[in-house]
This record gives C-alpha cells, sequence and structure tokens, in this order.
C-alpha cells in the first residue's frame, strides 16, 4: 500500500535526519526512530514484532562484538604503542619514510582490527613520534585516518559496511581480499601520492632530534608480553578461519566470537572492565537501523526502489554500479556510512527479483561506501576522532586541512576504483 | 580556624596579568599558586604553577597513558621561539581554574578535606562577600592540624 511507504519512509527520514542533525547522539535517537517505525508498522499492519526481530543480522552484530572484544584485550597488553614504535624507528626520522611505514602498519592493523580502535592507539603514538623529532604531526596524523578507511575496505572485516555486504550477501573474506584487494592497493599508492604532493613542504622538514627516537623504549612500552602473544596467536587463528569460513560453512560471527572466547579463557581478564569497552551504542545504532530498515522492507518501499533502477541495472550493469558507487562515496563523504549501506541492502538484493547479477552492485557499494568517508572530517568515524584527538593539541586539523588533503585523496581514490572496476568488470562480475 | 592559620600576604594576579609576568612571579617568590582577583579583591579564579607549565607540556603527554618508556623528550625539550612568545601572550583569564576556597572560618579538617578532594596544596581563603582575605598551604594546615595530635599548642 502506498500510504504505507510513505509513512516508512517519512520515519526513516526524519530519523536520519535527527542523525544527521546532531542534536541528539545517533544511538539514542535511531532507537526512538525504530520503536516509531514498528508502533506505527504494527498500527497500520505492515510490520510486525517477528518480522522485526528477524531484520536484525546477528552475523553483522556477533562478528563487531568479537573483534571489538579481541581488539580490547589486545589494547590493554601495549601492543599498539609497541608497534607505533618499532615501525616508527625503522624511518631514522625521515617524514616521508614515518609516513609510509606508520600508514603501512596502520593499514594493516585496519584491514583486520576496527579502524577506530586503531586510530584512537595510533594517533597519541603518531603525535609522540612527531612531537620527540620535532616534526608536524599534521601529514602522518592525515595519513593515518585516510588509509586507515582505504585499508579498511579490503577485507570482509575491515569496516562496518564490509562486515554488513558480507552478511548479506553471503560473500567470503576470501573474495573480499581477492576482489577489493586490488582496487585497494591501488588506491592507497594513489592517496600517498597525493598525501606527498599536498604536504610536500612538512614532509622535506629535517627532524631536530633523531637520538629521542632511538631511546624511545618499545619493551617499556608492552605492558603484557605473554598476553600480547596469546591474543596475537588467538588473532592469527581468527584470521585463518576466516580465509577458510566459506569452506567451513562457518559464519564470521562464530569465529569472531569463538575467537573471544578463547583469548578470555587465556588471558582471563576482569571481565567486566573488558566488556565497558566495547562500543555497545556502535552495536545498539546496528541493531535500531536494522528494526528501521526492516520497517522500510516490510512496506513494499525498498522492493519499489528495486524495481525502479531495476530496469538501468539490467540495460547496462556497469554504468549501474557505478553510479552506485559514486551515490555510495557522496553520501559517505557527508553522512553516516552505516544506515545508507543497510538501507541499500534490501534493495540490491531486490533487483534479483529482476534477474540481475549482484555482484558487481555489492562490489561497487563496499567501494563507494568505504572510500567516500574520505571526503570531510565527518565522513568516517576514524575522520571525527583524529580530528577530535587533534583538536586537544598545539596544531589541530581544521577543515580547511582536511579538505585541501582528504578531499582530493577520497576524489582521485574513488576515480581510480571506478577506472579499475570498469577495467575488471568481468572479475567484478562474480563473487 | 583556618583564618588564624593562613597567610595574609598573598601575592595575586588580575585576569590581564600576562603568562609571562605570572611566570616572573613564580621565578621570584617561589610560590605555586596564584590567586586571581579583580579590582575589589575578589576572588575569580586560581593559576597554579601545572597551568602555567601546561603550555609547554607536549600533547602526548595528556593523550597517553603511560609514557614511562619515553626516555628522551627530544625536540620538545628545547623551547622554541615561537611557542614562548605565544605562551607569554596568554594572559590569567586564558589558564584560570574556578577557584575553590573556604571561608575563614572553617574548620582545619574540612579545609584539608577540601585540599584532598580537589588535589591542591594551596587553598585560598575568603570573606562572606567572597573576597580573598588570606590564602594556606597544605603544610601550613596540616602542621597546625596534627600539632593538637602530637600534645603540642602552637600559636597561630
Amino acid at each position: 500500500m502506498i500510504i504505507d511507504q510513505v509513512v516508512a519512509v517519512l520515519i526513516f527520514v526524519v530519523t536520519l535526519a535527527v542523525i544527521l542533525s546532531e542534536r541528539v547522539h545517533r544511538t539514542i535517537i535511531a532507537m526512538a526512530g525504530a520503536v516509531v517505525m514498528l508502533a506505527v508498522g504494527m498500527l497500520m499492519g505492515f510490520y510486525s514484532q517477528a518480522q522485526a526481530l528477524a531484520a536484525i543480522d546477528f552475523n553483522t552484530l556477533g562478528l563487531l562484538l568479537g573483534m571489538m572484544i579481541l581488539v580490547r584485550l589486545l589494547e590493554q597488553t601495549g601492543f599498539f604503542a609497541y608497534v607505533a614504535i618499532l615501525t616508527g624507528k625503522r624511518s631514522k626520522g625521515n617524514p616521508w619514510l614515518l609516513m609510509l611505514i606508520l600508514g603501512g602498519a596502520t593499514v594493516v592493523l585496519s584491514m583486520f582490527l576496527d579502524n577506530v580502535t586503531t586510530v584512537v592507539l595510533i594517533v597519541p603514538m603518531t603525535i609522540l613520534i612527531a612531537e620527540i623529532l620535532g616534526l608536524s604531526p599534521l601529514p602522518l596524523l592525515m595519513a593515518v585516518a585516510l588509509l586507515s578507511n582505504i585499508g579498511g575496505v579490503a577485507t570482509l572485516v575491515g569496516d562496518p559496511p564490509n562486515v554488513l555486504i558480507g552478511s548479506a550477501a553471503g560473500l567470503s573474506f576470501t573474495s573480499f581480499l581477492t576482489h577489493m584487494g586490488p582496487i585497494v592497493l591501488v588506491a592507497l599508492l594513489v592517496a600517498l601520492a597525493i598525501l606527498r604532493v599536498v604536504f610536500r613542504r612538512e614532509l622535506a622538514e629535517r627532524p631536530r632530534h633523531l637520538a629521542a627516537l632511538a631511546n624511545l623504549d618499545e619493551k617499556g612500552a608492552l605492558r603484557d608480553r605473554d598476553g600480547m602473544v596469546k591474543i596475537l596467536a588467538v588473532l592469527a587463528v581468527v584470521i585463518l578461519f576466516f580465509f577458510l569460513h566459506g569452506a567451513l560453512h562457518l559464519q564470521p560471527a562464530y569465529i569472531a566470537l569463538a575467537g573471544a572466547a578463547v583469548a578470555l579463557l587465556l588471558v582471563q581478564p576482569d571481565v567486566d572492565e573488558t566488556l565497558r569497552h566495547v562500543e555497545w551504542g556502535v552495536l545498539m545504532f546496528f541493531a535500531a537501523l536494522f528494526v528501521m530498515t526492516g520497517g522500510l522492507q516490510a512496506s513494499g518501499v525498498l522492493a519499489q526502489a528495486a524495481s525502479a533502477v531495476a530496469g538501468l541495472a539490467q540495460a547496462n550493469p556497469l554504468v549501474a554500479s557505478l553510479a552506485l558507487l559514486w551515490v555510495a562515496a557522496l553520501l559517505s563523504a557527508v553522512v553516516d556510512n552505516i544506515p545508507f549501506t543497510i538501507a541499500m541492502i534490501p534493495v540490491i538484493q531486490g533487483l534479483s527479483a529482476f534477474g540481475v547479477v549482484l555482484w558487481p552492485f555489492w562490489w561497487a557499494l563496499a567501494l563507494g561506501a568505504g572510500l567516500g568517508g574520505n571526503g570531510t572530517t565527518i565522513g568516517a568515524t576514524a575522520n571525527v576522532i583524529t580530528v577530535n584527538l587533534s583538536a586537544k593539541t598545539h596544531r589541530p586539523i581544521t577543515t580547511r586541512i582536511w579538505l585541501r588533503s582528504g578531499l582530493p585523496v577520497m576524489l582521485a581514490t574513488c576515480v581510480a576504483a571506478s577506472i579499475l572496476f570498469a577495467l575488471l568488470f568481468g572479475w567484478m562480475s562474480t563473487p | 580556624m583556618i583564618g588564624q592559620w593562613m597567610k595574609q600576604q598573598v601575592v595575586s594576579v588580575t585576569p590581564t596579568t600576562t603568562a609571562a609576568e605570572a611566570a616572573r612571579l613564580v621565578v621570584d617568590k617561589h610560590i605555586g599558586t596564584l590567586p586571581v582577583v579583580d579590582a575589589r579583591g575578589t576572588l575569580l579564579g586560581v593559576v597554579r604553577v601545572q597551568d602555567l607549565l601546561d603550555v609547554f607540556m607536549p600533547d602526548f603527554v595528556s593523550l597517553l597513558e603511560n609514557i614511562d618508556f619515553v626516555h628522551d623528550f627530544g625536540a620538545m625539550e628545547s623551547l622554541e621561539p615561537r611557542d614562548v612568545a605565544e605562551a607569554a601572550a596568554l594572559t590569567m583569564a586564558d589558564l584560570m581554574q574556578p577557584p575553590v576556597s573556604v571561608e575563614e572560618s572553617s574548620g582545619l579538617l574540612r579545609a584539608l578535606a577540601t585540599m584532598h578532594k580537589h588535589d591542591i596544596r594551596d587553598l585560598p581563603v575568603v570573606d562572606a562577600a567572597g573576597g580573598l582575605v588570606g590564602i594556606a598551604s597544605l603544610v601550613d594546615i596540616a602542621a597546625a592540624f596534627l600539632a593538637t595530635w602530637v600534645g603540642e599548642e602552637r600559636a597561630p
């Protein structure tokens, strides 16, 4: 019924608008929106409690929860400070090398761990290294934030949109790595080239105190060596199982939660303290958005949207998926990419009724939602955190600095990704 | 009562006093806390020596939980002329913290507990109208308080 669809869209749009206004915390307003969606849906008869419960993707929530617990346990050991010092020392104080090495470490960490945690832990260490060397921290901080977002696109667990897409489309860890990996690699090179040009003056600075870098004591930064070894071993097994999960028919959520259980058993930390550091607000936000999108879907509006674009998707899948990539990228630059991804998933699923091959659309959505986040200071949570941390320093990242460096990186990486996507379209049309 | 034990000669500053002038007071008189008062002597805030030093603190100190592994502060140890000029131009209004104070009639134990709770080592004392009348250090008050315990009568 058309009236159901109008009401459902209205509730969704109003909720999203309040999230964007940032007047109320996004988790609170999403929960309120979910409650209203279900209440109105039940009153009008297009949505039920059972449907709302079924709309929540527990595979996504479980995967995020498991990885959050593992990261928290790893964080406590001092691992991130250890890695930052160890890699920082390799640069011998050369700013460009420091950017490459710290950026490289960030990419690897953000491929397997939550970007937000990676950034929260690497940014203070980056500021430390820049300060004792007497270098400007700005290019390094921009590199950490931008590269963590790009690196996250490469894997199933790298960033939340990928977790959502992988779970909904049944895409494996390996297929994410083989499809997104090559494009991400090129995007990383493009991003580094742009940073090199934009920050050419800062990157030409000479470090004033090389000895201070050599005197950083990485072993002293490591608080719990045994714990670190144990959790890294668990993480290695978890990642190995991610590679095999398709063949073993194991859900990523099961692997991540099993890893968290084993790690908790091995380390036996104060559980309440560990769980306090899980980002429950993020998990609640996801759950609430699932319930809201479930309402949209139940009203039939997402199927309508799918049928509206099905013609183009059938006639020219390349143009249609590139359009999706750019819409996702531009929206992700200015708004949270999670609501958009969650709402787009049923639309793409709806296309299968029209005989459209869905794979290029999943990859396009992952690329757009992931790379688009670099466009503005609010495009991705990693950006918000980097800017907030740097605001407490003597040389904060201003919106101007971001638009001078982050925006060109976002546009250039999206262009590069689009070209590769078109060239590899045959490959992009496979799972 | 704390009024008997406080120092009545207080070195105070005004909101327009610069950080450089305040630094000069700290260096010359070796004082750790500067009460900030207006023209009528009303206590507006407090600048502690830590607040002056914060201007020179590297950013990583506040961002990292643990800094024991940083054995050498490197470039941060040398004061850059630009930083010094920037810091010197700051005024007490920029640096001051909201005042924690007690009135003259406050008991010694209450004064000590107030300092303990707010983690401060110097406590400004005000009259009923909020005017600054004195300042007492932790050791001043603690010594006065503990004197009764060890059975020694000390004159204020």
